[in-house]
């Protein structure tokens, strides 16, 4: 070993303080303190709060003095009989809706892409982004008269000899309709991130292909398509962090008595358990849980993106 | 009389507390020595509260809500300023901070909590008991109501609230009948079915089916999906079954039971769902929310129905939409066993508590003690029956006057949910009082402290109305209060006052049966009410619509049992011994 | 001929692009009109549902009732302060974040932990009391700034902005840390002129959270003149509560459900969120035109 080898391998704390090298970095390092702090406090700090999923938490005795019960009230969510599917319906209607949404996202906006007149472009991007701002509150009340067995959609199907749909009666129905509303509302506004992406693909790369003989699909496919890949895996990635998150407003407004079985999801679950008493230790509980599931897939997806397909999102 | 009683003990303070006060040097504005029940703190005490303020709250220019006639009048002649801690759009938002504020301990000093907070805030012996101070500081006509208001209740006023023998808050004194639903029809429609107004529910289901004949494809009752809820289509014939849903009623054994599992109930399922089968009701009723519920009550397409008599509200649209549209209410409709019944939620709207962190417990009792005879100072027949037992009136009667800027609020309000409360009155200045403040306090829209009407059976006001109606609109016949509700209903539509005499009619003489549990939830049930709710909710749903046979209804009743319902009712009746 | 058909084929394609384009616009401009007509249309029609696109008994009451309301306006001007203010730190924090994160973990050690500690917060929350008794100890109820600065540090963004800057050719910065530049100046300089696309994507959506967020509001502020917009408006749209009935509310319930009213609300809302992607859309260009070096 050579005396630089050895001065590298400079043990203890010096050695590590200086593997920092921070008369370089400090910039760096500088400029993630400022950020850091904020999330400090308003993120990590109010983590304490987690305890009272193991507690029967009472207010007037705070979060130390309320009694420790363990898993109780993860025992008793899942013990209820509706536990199960209320899950797998979370679960079913939150992919369904993450994977139509980014694809119709990632369509609609390479088609934009394709047109040729600006005037049209931009305004058919605007126009596309408005339901995003639309509440369902609002919206709801328009989609039930629409998907009724007398609605518009029923009409047209009637049209063509079919018999009418009660689509958001019936539980074969139920979850494909919230799916394609989602898609409706979101494809518009999801598409911008994209284009966005593509805005940012080296042009030289499409000219090399045109030289190259490609017409303007195959440039789609091995130029555009690879170059905002790394986005659609960062927004699917994200998106399954959140997979526990079914949408809950839309559901809520939607969904009744004919439909729980398939419509029922954690979200809904949590707010009727909290109209007979406020339960903060059980929600709390069943947002620990939503957590974990998400994080575990968002861990799982990131490794495989990156093992497989060596795209790194993190 | 009954509370004869009361006044003994209070008399006996009164003169304790001449006594007190007739011995201290009297400035000229004293004209007289106060009773103990009225009290004015020098110097002046504070006392925090909080609030719901909606957009529809309109305050004189310059006011607000901490900040108005009814403040002011506060200080002066009580000594009482108001703080508020917060003030919440709605009724959800301020629960969720009355909580919050619970969690940080810093509860305000009166505060309006719900059932279930109240029995938690209880526990952390954080309320100050409302009985106590009532006793001690309620004066004969504060003592007359509340006492009044327990028998009409059959003494279930206080037990929402009681708990280990005490009672820990007031509940809001409204109208009783506020609470009151009815069936309603168009009789318009059945002059044009030429048929008579059913008094059963076999001769309800022949105008249905009169009806469909008429009208095919259209549905002449309307249901809207929230079959639990007390003001839905299912209650027609669910009364007419003496079938209850969600409450607690006493057996032979003295015991209770819920109501939702009993046969009655298995009973009228059964009639609903031939009413869906025979489309009577929209097959699509079950996604029919709220919203939609009114579109077609605004709509006018539709025949029945069952719901608050404030749907008198929506029916202006039904009114406009629809030419010569008529409603009118029906009364209960008989059902197989030839008879019908009521059962109805104990009526507190909200509540009102006193917080141990409050260090004059006692004023907002003298504010309603003086709130109330300021605001009943003109009901002459209610002054000469208390002051025959000895309560000394604050308020004189004052000749009523008319408001003088009705034009000129019109116009500058035009859409002010309730104009009258800015309106200006000529009154003498020397007359004060909050029944003669021209804001909204003096219509209870925003209560600080304690607050509420007298509450009667027969309302006077409401009373009044019907009697008018009766003449032949002779508005004479019309209280004060009365007289502002006519004006601004007649400008709406003058449908809506017939209307309303119908309804009210049919409930002035009710018999209703009171829900027997009506206090905080019990643990088992804050773990799986919810479950249980809406496995009825499924089980219910699907039988009437046809995607369950009856039979389902005794499978229903075996994991109501299984998940949760046997130990809810051993907790339920463990509570009702302990109230006995 | 290969070339024809090709030609042909392309400009099918227009076609059928051009027409689902329309389409697509269609169905979502629907709604909104639909929206906009029962706005205009009288109280009874709006309530019964008889309005279609088109208005029914036109006339302007709902916008006057909205436009005389005091507290709406005081509302408007909130939600604006809040959302400019919010925006401004939110792409301040997130490019601080997102930049030095964009470093391999050879450059700057410790940064695969860091961007842990960055998304966390997004995976996972202490719950609403922990976080209102914070914002109540830095006395930071009633304060417009509880509805800015939790949460000011959006890890979607971060991580999207991170592999924007990935994605920058690292030559570039290389030759100008060579030629002395600063970190912050190679951020400032180089860096943020060819992440526009990225930023204007920050930005709206960011503009767009705030004017949309309404929770906040209720929790955190004690009276209706500190309310943003979407707290108001939500507080305007529920239901009245049956329970709290007298027959003064009895006129209320008239003027709340008027669909009519709501609707004018809603307009008046979303319109100029609406307005605000179209400025927008200028900056979505592409950021390698600026000297770029092949790759």
């Amino acid at each position: 070993m050579t005396t630089t080898q050895i001065r590298k391998r400079q043990g203890g704390l010096r050695g590590f303080i200086k593997s920092f090298h921070f008369e370089r970095t400090w910039q760096n390092y500088l400029m993630l303190l400022i950020p850091g702090i904020f999330v400090f406090i308003f993120s990590y700090i109010p983590l304490y709060g987690l305890i009272i999923a193991f507690q029967d938490y009472n207010p007037a005795m705070g979060f130390w003095g309320s009694e420790f019960v363990g898993l109780k009230w993860f025992e008793t969510a899942m013990s209820l009989p509706d536990f199960k599917y209320i899950v797998r319906n979370t679960v079913t209607i939150a992919l369904g809706k993450m994977i139509f949404t980014q694809l119709f996202s990632v369509v609609f906006a390479l088609m934009l892409n394709e047109l040729r007149g600006q005037f049209f472009k931009r305004t058919v991007q605007t126009i596309t982004y408005f339901p995003h701002f639309l509440s369902w509150v609002i919206i709801g009340g328009v989609f039930t008269d629409m998907l009724s067995t007398k609605g518009l959609i029923n009409q047209v199907i009637t049209l063509f000899g079919a018999r009418p749909i009660f689509f958001l009666g019936s539980n074969d129905w139920f979850q494909p309709t919230m799916i394609t509303l989602e898609v409706w509302k979101e494809f518009g506004y999801g598409a911008i991130i994209y284009l966005a992406a593509i805005t940012s693909i080296n042009p030289e790369l499409y000219e090399a292909a045109t030289i190259d003989g490609a017409g303007r699909l195959r440039q789609t496919w091995h130029v555009t398509l690879p170059g905002i890949a790394v986005t659609i895996i960062m927004m699917i990635t994200l998106a399954l962090g959140g997979i526990m998150n079914a949408g809950f407003d839309q559901i809520f407004v939607m969904y009744n008595a004919a439909v729980y079985a398939t419509g029922d999801i954690l979200d809904t679950f949590i707010y009727r358990q909290g109209l007979i008493d406020a339960q903060y230790s059980l929600s709390t509980a069943m947002g620990l849980f939503k957590s974990l599931i998400g994080a575990t897939l968002l861990i799982i997806t990131n490794i495989f993106a990156t093992k497989k397909f060596n795209y790194r999102i993190f | 009389m009954k509370h004869v009683g009361k006044i003994v003990p209070l008399a006996l303070s009164l003169a304790l507390g001449l006594s007190c006060v007739g011995g201290v040097g009297m400035a000229e504005e004293q004209q007289k020595e106060l009773p103990s029940y009225f009290h004015k703190y020098d110097p002046p005490i504070t006392l925090t509260t909080h609030a719901v303020v909606t957009t529809s709250n309109v305050f004189q220019e310059g006011d607000s809500a901490d900040s108005n006639g009814y403040t002011r009048w506060c200080e002066e002649n009580l000594g009482i300023k108001w703080e508020l801690a917060w003030t919440a759009g709605d009724a959800e938002t301020n629960s969720q901070k009355l909580d919050l504020a619970f969690a940080s301990d810093d509860l305000p000093d009166v505060i309006a909590p719900s059932v279930a907070q109240l029995s938690k805030y209880v526990e952390s012996g954080k309320i100050a008991p409302m009985d106590d101070l009532l006793e001690q500081y309620a004066s004969p006509l504060t003592q007359w109501a509340i006492d009044d208001v327990t028998e009409q209740t059959a003494g279930a006023f206080f037990s929402p609230v009681t708990s280990g023998g005490h009672a820990y808050a007031l509940p809001e004194m409204s109208d009783t009948l506020a609470w009151w639903t009815n069936n309603f029809i168009r009789t318009d429609i059945l002059e044009e079915l030429g048929m008579e107004m059913p008094t059963t529910l076999d001769e309800l289901e022949a105008i249905f089916d009169a009806y469909i004949e008429k009208y095919p494809g259209h549905y002449p009752a309307v249901c809207s999906n929230s079959l639990q809820d007390s003001a839905n289509l299912f209650n027609t014939v669910m009364t007419s079954y003496n079938a209850y849903m969600d409450m607690w009623q006493e057996n032979e054994e003295g015991q209770l039971e819920y109501t939702s599992i009993q046969p009655e109930m298995r009973a009228a399922l059964e009639r609903m769902a031939t009413w869906y089968e025979k489309g009577y009701i929209d097959p699509e009723f079950v996604v029919m929310d709220g919203n939609k519920y009114n579109e077609v009550i605004s709509s006018g397409d539709w025949l029945f129905t069952y719901g608050y008599w404030h749907l008198i509200a929506t029916f202006c649209n039904t009114w406009a939409n629809v030419e010569g549209s008529d409603i009118s209410a029906v009364p209960f409709l008989n059902g197989p066993d030839g008879n019908y019944s009521v059962m109805k939620n104990a009526w507190y709207t909200s509540l009102k508590a006193i917080t141990t962190s409050c260090e004059n417990p006692e004023a907002p009792i003298y504010l309603l003690n003086q709130f109330w005879d300021s605001y009943y100072r003109n009901d002459t027949e209610l002054r000469d029956e208390l002051a025959q037992e000895g309560y000394e009136w604050y308020y004189p009667v004052t000749e009523v006057q008319e408001a003088y800027n009705i034009e000129e609020v019109k116009q500058n309000y035009p859409n002010v949910a309730e104009p009258k409360l800015l309106w200006k009155f000529n009154y003498d200045e020397s007359i004060t009082g909050p029944g003669f403040l021209n804001d909204f306090y003096t219509h209870g829209n925003i209560n600080l402290g304690l607050y509420g009407r007298l509450c009667t059976p027969a309302n006077n006001d409401y009373a009044s109305i019907s009697a008018a109606v009766k003449a032949g609109n002779d508005t004479s016949l019309l209280t004060e209060e009365a007289k502002n509700t006519w004006t601004g209903w007649y400008d709406s539509d003058p449908k809506m006052l017939s209307t309303f005499a119908t309804s009210y009619d049919i409930w002035k003489d009710l018999d209703i049966e009171v829900n027997k549990f009506s206090t905080a939830s019990t643990p088992t049930m804050v773990e799986k009410q919810a479950y249980l709710d809406k496995l009825e909710l499924e089980y219910f749903t699907g039988i009437i619509m046809g995607t369950r046979p009856i039979e389902d209804f005794d499978k229903y009743v075996e994991e109501w049992k299984a998940n949760g319902g046997d130990q809810i009712t051993a907790e339920v009746n463990e509570w009702y011994a302990s109230t006995k | 001929m290969q070339k024809q058909l090709q030609t042909r084929g392309v400009k099918i394609f227009a076609v059928v692009n051009y027409l689902v384009m329309t389409l697509l616009a269609l169905i979502c401009l629907l709604p909104l009109l639909h929206v906009l007509a029962v706005s205009l249309s009288d109280s009874a029609s709006a309530s019964a549902n008889l309005v279609q696109f088109w208005p029914k008994g036109f006339n302007t009451a709902s916008y006057e009732m909205v436009f005389s309301n005091q507290t709406f306006l005081n509302s408007f001007v909130i939600s604006v302060v809040r959302t400019l203010l919010g925006t401004a730190i939110n792409l301040a924090m997130v490019i601080l974040a997102a930049y030095p994160l964009s470093k391999e973990e050879s450059e700057l050690k410790g940064r695969n932990v860091l961007i842990w500690f960055f998304t966390l917060p997004m995976l996972i929350s202490g719950g609403l009391i922990p976080t209102f008794l914070l914002i109540k100890q830095l006395n930071l109820i009633d304060n417009l700034w509880a509805l800015i600065l939790p949460g000011c540090v959006p890890t979607f963004y971060v991580i999207m902005m991170m592999n924007f800057f990935r994605g920058i050719s690292k030559s570039l910065s290389e030759s100008a840390s060579i030629d002395g530049a600063s970190e912050f100046v190679i951020m400032t300089r180089i860096m943020l002129p060819l992440a526009m696309a990225s930023i204007a994507t920050i930005t709206l959506f960011s503009m767009v959270n705030h004017w949309n967020e309404w929770f906040g509001g209720m929790i955190y502020m004690n009276s209706s003149e500190k309310w943003p917009l979407q707290t108001l408006l939500r507080q305007m749209l529920k239901s009245v509560d049956a329970t709290m009935f007298s027959s003064a509310d009895l006129m209320k319930i008239k003027q709340l459900s008027s669909r009519s009213f709501q609707s004018a609300q809603i307009i008046f809302a979303t319109v100029p969120i609406l307005l605000v992607y179209p400025f927008m859309q200028r900056y979505f260009i592409s950021g390698l035109t600026i000297g770029s070096v092949k790759e």
